[in-house]
């Protein structure tokens, strides 16, 4: 049987579309599961929208080669996909994420109460972000991640640098704010 | 590089901020679970093998070319060309009121006296000016002054007059 050489044509392109999706996945799949989890705080929810985030790349293959920073841009995609999620599920309360997601935070070389006090401060801690206004707290959240410069920040939000500059400045000053008042509260 | 973090300036609230930041770090340093290359490799193969389309084939009008997402975008372009010059000419035609007669003003002269209107083709009317009743007179009142009056105004002979022989005619006949 002579096989086709259409289909040979097209086994080869399938197989070399494969190896680049293969090789973005072997690069920054780690860093977009952390970047989902920072927001969702969930781990099944993170890998699935990281999921969703290289189907989309899978649907706009074709273009993949226009992209200048891909890093970047897939960021951007898994980003607008949790906050997407995260407005949607907003229905329930977080305050068990939170207090599950303290939990298992590292805490290494701590006796069991001090793991117990860390706990509770990130409890805290993870309580007034959730609180800090929208803008401010996306900021903060993406400027935890030391491997984004604040012009990768502005491009993911679709900002410029010196607002990502001034949101931070006004996040953390916010954060400072909150916890002083939920700690004198007590 | 990380770029350098704008930090409040000095003091407690600046520890707080960095409390906060340090719990994101670790949040954001969490990894992933065990195999999550592998689990993503695996499904993102399967749906390729499956025939995902690219975005450019299942898009509506990247699907039939540019020339339909083109033709699409005229239309309703002249669409809503059409819509605005109907509607324009809806108000046009039924919206239209009767045309007011032009006033033609006639220049007003001045009566002699007064002042002229400066040659303008409209003068606005001004206020009618307050009216004040005429005073009601007590006729017997006025009458009893009038007499005093003229009583008041006879001459009485002077001194100088009657050295001279001049005697006021009291209205008796010169005696000669």
């Amino acid at each position: 049987m002579e096989i086709a050489p259409s289909a040979v044509r097209d086994e080869t392109h399938q197989h070399a579309e494969e190896e680049v999706l293969a090789a973005l996945v072997d690069e920054y799949a780690s860093m977009l599961y952390r970047v989902a989890f920072s927001v969702l705080h969930n781990k099944a929810d993170a890998e699935d929208a990281v999921q969703e985030a290289f189907l989309r790349v899978l649907r706009h293959r074709d273009r993949l080669h226009e992209v200048r920073d891909r890093r970047v841009w897939l960021i951007r995609i898994v980003w607008n996909l949790v906050l997407d999620r995260k407005r949607r599920a907003k229905t329930h309360a977080e305050t068990d994420d939170i207090a599950d997601l303290a939990r298992v935070l590292p805490a290494e070389g701590l006796s069991a109460e001090q793991r117990a006090a860390a706990a509770q401060h990130h409890a805290q801690v993870l309580g007034c972000v959730e609180k800090l206004p929208e803008k401010e707290r996306e900021v903060l959240a993406l400027s935890a991640f030391d491997e984004l410069s604040s012009m990768e920040i502005a491009s993911i939000l679709g900002i410029t640098e010196s607002s990502v500059r001034s949101r931070l400045f006004r996040a953390r000053n916010l954060m400072a704010e909150l916890l002083q008042h939920t700690r004198n509260s007590r | 590089m990380k770029d350098p973090i704008p930090f409040p300036k000095s003091g407690e609230p600046g520890n707080h901020a960095e409390e906060a930041v340090a719990t994101l770090r670790a949040v954001a340093s969490l990894p992933a679970r065990e195999g999550l290359e592998k689990r993503l490799k695996v499904g993102l193969s399967h749906r390729l093998r499956a025939g995902l389309p690219a975005a450019s084939e299942d898009e509506e009008f990247g699907a039939r070319g540019w020339i339909h997402g083109t033709l699409m975008r005229g239309l309703a372009a002249a669409a809503i060309v059409l819509i605005v010059v109907g509607g324009g000419w809806g108000v046009a035609r039924y919206g239209r009121r009767p045309a007011t007669p032009r006033m033609i003003g006639i220049p007003r002269m001045a009566p002699p006296g007064e002042f002229s209107n400066s040659g303008a083709m409209r003068t606005p009317q001004t206020l009618t000016p307050p009216s004040v009743p005429k005073p009601r007179h007590d006729v017997r009142a006025t009458d009893n002054r009038t007499r005093k009056a003229k009583a008041g105004k006879r001459k009485k002979p002077k001194a100088s007059d009657e050295r001279n022989g001049n005697a006021p005619n009291d209205g008796a006949p010169e005696r000669k």
